[in-house]
């Protein structure tokens, strides 16, 4: 099956260079290379046994692992060897197309451009593409300097001309690279019967019988002499052939011997062609056996080559196949990453805005409780100097004078006695005052009553107090510190009253809607400028109201009364 | 007259009072307890004795210092002391004046007197001791009597300030009576009506019904 021994001169000589190569850049390698080389190694190994579709495989794997680390010349030495595989059973076009694949990793001319340009050769003249064969082998022979090695690939392009008959191209060229004296090299000798077979053959096909036979039985000596098994097929078939139209009993024993070889050597082709001559020599009885063989071989050869070839496009696609999904499942993985970096991105995120969000109410309440505390000594403080106040206004004066006037009246006369006593009564019931004034107002259920009471102490001889409507109110639904602010602001308004305005008749008035109370304050008497209201006293009561969102409206002229809006949210 | 006397009060000077009005009696056996707890193991033991007190004086509040105690106010002693031993008569002698606390004390806790802190008030404890000794009337000081009655204050309703409402639309009263039979509104007797407006006229000083709707109209009660 093997087109030529010159495939593994080559064969060698790249497996050569590549191990020296890879010796070389073992030490920077990858584990990723070490695998693709142990991978090549392996399809090595099984080439040399035979076994091709591991070896294809194999190839292919180590090719593919080489990709990714982007090791251009082991991708081109996977690439030759999987076209060898391919030509040896057949697959020419399958060849071409992998030849094809390793052009673009060629970067100069070299000893694996040369193997490529004679792969592409071999298969161009299977193919019957001669003109293109000879191209081909024109290109490799570029890169052979010395003559030795120049010698295969002129003799390629002569067996091309033999085949195109172009025998006058093809003899010069054979002559001029047969091999002078004494040959004492063996892989020398075998292309040297080599090139006298393909000379004799030309002689022959040029009709020069006498030439011809002595320079192809020469060369047959040889390779049997050198057990050259394949070179003999090749021998055995020519003289078959030479021998056809002038004896056909030698030109039978030559296809025969041809044919035995053959077989031995599993070379269906040559098998073929032996078996052609001796069906196409002789009509006797073995001729239909021979023809039947021939059939039948021709028959599974034609099938074991279909099936390799679907082999190895299969072997080929399934890899890229593989290729692409893992490219997939690595593009997946990566994006699973990043998808799991940015869940951890949002985690970390949740949690500083978790944190700082703690933080901030953990701020503000410490802000509000501050702040709370401050108001609360502020209005005690407020109510300190307020009560400071009264007691300086209301009670200094007259404890002072009562001073006074024990110590300039003698206390012996008892309507002195009575003065003082009346005196001194007069300031207890102002400290009374005072301390009711400041006292705690209950905000529970008997509010609206102490309510009433607290307006009713206004009640006197001259002053009458009216109230309407505190039962209407659902004082429960009213908030406490609302309720005092509410007790204290009326407080303040009737002690203004008693103090200012000398009033006969006072009216509270209560309402309220599912949201405000209203409280109506009105009076008869003395009433004010208005443009004078804006006392302390009053600007407490407007600074209580309007700590709930509520408000208070005075109005009042001279001789016209008094009169206070309130509306307070419930 | 009381025989054994305990006197709840925190106060030494207003003690003095006390004293004196009680030596007045002729009373000598009388104990003072400074702290509400104390007066009520007081009488507790005294009943255990089998010689119990027949009058406490209290006063209503004490004043808070270092040490703890379980009867913070008169109000509650005076209500202990009452379910402990219901026949002993009991003076609330305090300087407070909010008729409902005052009359609470009288309602709940059935107090023989109370006696406002003031000028008058030996005069008061004297005519208190007096009187509830003898009988078992109760005593209240004058200036806080009005604790007592119903009705202390002037207070006017829905009611009221529908009246004035038709009075001044120029409504008369009978026309008013008519239509309060028709709506159902009560009382919407005659009687009741004059009643209404005597009280109406009294409580804003009017000196007739022209008066009242004008004054009632300047205060914008209706």
């Amino acid at each position: 099956m093997l087109r030529s021994p010159f495939f593994y001169l080559l064969f060698i000589a790249l497996f050569l260079s590549c191990q020296k190569e890879t010796n070389n850049l073992l030490s920077k390698r990858s584990p990723k290379s070490e695998e693709a080389i142990a991978i090549r190694d392996k399809a090595l190994l099984n080439f040399q046994n035979k076994d091709y579709n591991t070896a294809f495989y194999l190839f292919n794997k180590s090719k593919i692992t080489f990709e990714n680390s982007k090791d251009s010349s082991n991708i081109v030495y996977n690439l030759i060897k999987m076209a060898a595989i391919q030509q040896i059973n057949g697959d020419y076009y399958g060849s071409k197309e992998t030849l094809t694949e390793a052009l673009p990793y060629i970067k100069q001319k070299d000893i694996y451009s040369a193997a490529i340009n004679n792969y592409f050769g071999i298969a161009d003249k299977e193919l019957s593409i001669y003109n293109d064969a000879i191209y081909y082998y024109k290109e490799a022979l570029k890169e052979c300097k010395d003559p030795i090695s120049r010698k295969a690939p002129l003799n390629n392009i002569a067996v091309v001309y033999i085949l195109q008959h172009k025998y006058d191209q093809a003899i010069p060229i054979l002559e001029s690279i047969l091999f002078k004296g004494q040959i004492t090299n063996k892989d020398f000798l075998k292309t040297h019967a080599r090139i006298l077979d393909n000379l004799g053959f030309a002689y022959f096909k040029k009709g020069m019988p006498e030439k011809s036979l002595a320079l192809m039985e020469e060369s047959l000596q040889i390779r049997n002499e050198l057990n050259d098994l394949y070179g003999s097929i090749e021998s055995n078939l020519h003289l078959a052939e030479f021998y056809a139209s002038i004896n056909s009993q030698k030109s039978n024993q030559y296809a025969l011997t041809a044919y035995k070889t053959a077989t031995e050597s599993n070379s269906i082709d040559e098998r073929l062609k032996a078996l052609s001559y001796l069906i196409s020599n002789d009509s006797n009885l073995k001729n239909t056996n021979y023809a039947k063989k021939f059939v039948s071989l021709n028959d599974s050869i034609i099938k074991i080559r279909n099936n390799y070839k679907n082999k190895f496009a299969k072997i080929k696609y399934d890899s890229k196949k593989e290729k692409d999904e893992n490219q997939k499942l690595r593009l997946e993985k990566a994006e699973n990453l990043l998808q799991l970096q940015k869940a951890q991105y949002q985690k970390i995120f949740f949690i500083i805005g978790f944190v700082s969000l703690l933080l901030l109410l953990l701020y503000l309440r410490k802000y509000y409780q501050n702040r709370n505390r401050i108001e609360k000594l502020k209005t005690a403080y407020d109510t300190e100097t307020r009560i400071a106040k009264d007691i300086h206004d209301e009670l200094a004066n007259d404890v002072f004078n009562t001073i006074t006037y024990t110590q300039t009246q003698p206390l012996t006369n008892d309507y002195n006695k009575e003065n003082l006593l009346q005196k001194l009564d007069n300031i207890y019931l102002r400290v009374r005052g005072i301390s009711r004034e400041n006292n705690d107002i209950d905000t529970g259920l008997n509010y609206p009553n102490n309510l009433k009471e607290m307006l009713s102490t206004y009640n006197s001889g001259q002053t009458n107090v009216i109230i309407n409507g505190v039962d209407k109110v659902n004082w429960d639904s009213v908030e406490d510190l609302k309720k005092i602010a509410i007790q204290r602001v009326l407080h303040e308004l009737m002690v203004n009253m008693k103090k200012h305005s000398e009033a006969s008749v006072v009216s509270i008035t209560f309402n309220s809607n599912a949201n405000y109370l209203f409280i109506d304050y009105s009076d008869i008497g003395k009433g004010c400028e208005k443009s004078k209201i804006i006392k302390n006293g009053l600007q407490n009561m407007e600074n209580r109201i309007l700590a709930f969102k509520g408000t208070i409206t005075f109005d009042t002229e001279p001789n016209k009364g008094f009169k206070a809006k309130i509306t307070m949210p419930k | 007259m009381f025989k054994k006397v305990i006197i709840a009060e925190d106060f030494e000077e207003f003690n003095l009072a006390v004293k004196q009005t009680l030596s007045d009696f002729n009373i000598v056996n009388f104990q003072h307890a400074k702290y509400c707890d104390d007066a009520f193991l007081k009488i507790r033991k005294a009943i255990q004795d089998n010689e119990p007190y027949d009058l406490l004086i209290s006063d209503l509040s004490f004043k808070k210092d270092h040490r703890e105690v379980k009867i913070g106010s008169g109000d509650e002693l005076i209500q202990k002391v009452r379910e402990l031993q219901p026949d002993i008569k009991i003076i609330a002698y305090s300087v407070e004046d909010k008729n409902i606390r005052i009359k609470s004390l009288f309602d709940n806790s059935e107090i023989n007197a109370f006696v406002l802190k003031g000028r008058n008030s030996i005069e008061d404890l004297k005519k208190a001791i007096t009187l509830i000794s003898a009988s078992d009337q109760k005593f209240i000081s004058p200036e806080v009597a009005s604790a007592l009655q119903e009705k202390g204050n002037y207070e006017i309703d829905d009611v009221d300030i529908k009246i004035l409402k038709y009075l001044s639309a120029g409504t008369s009263q009978d026309e008013i009576i008519e239509i309060f039979k028709n709506s159902d509104i009560k009382p919407n007797s005659k009687s009741a009506m004059e009643k209404r407006l005597a009280k109406l006229k009294d409580f804003f000083k009017a000196n007739n019904t022209i008066h009242l709707v004008s004054i009632t109209k300047d205060m914008g009660i209706i």
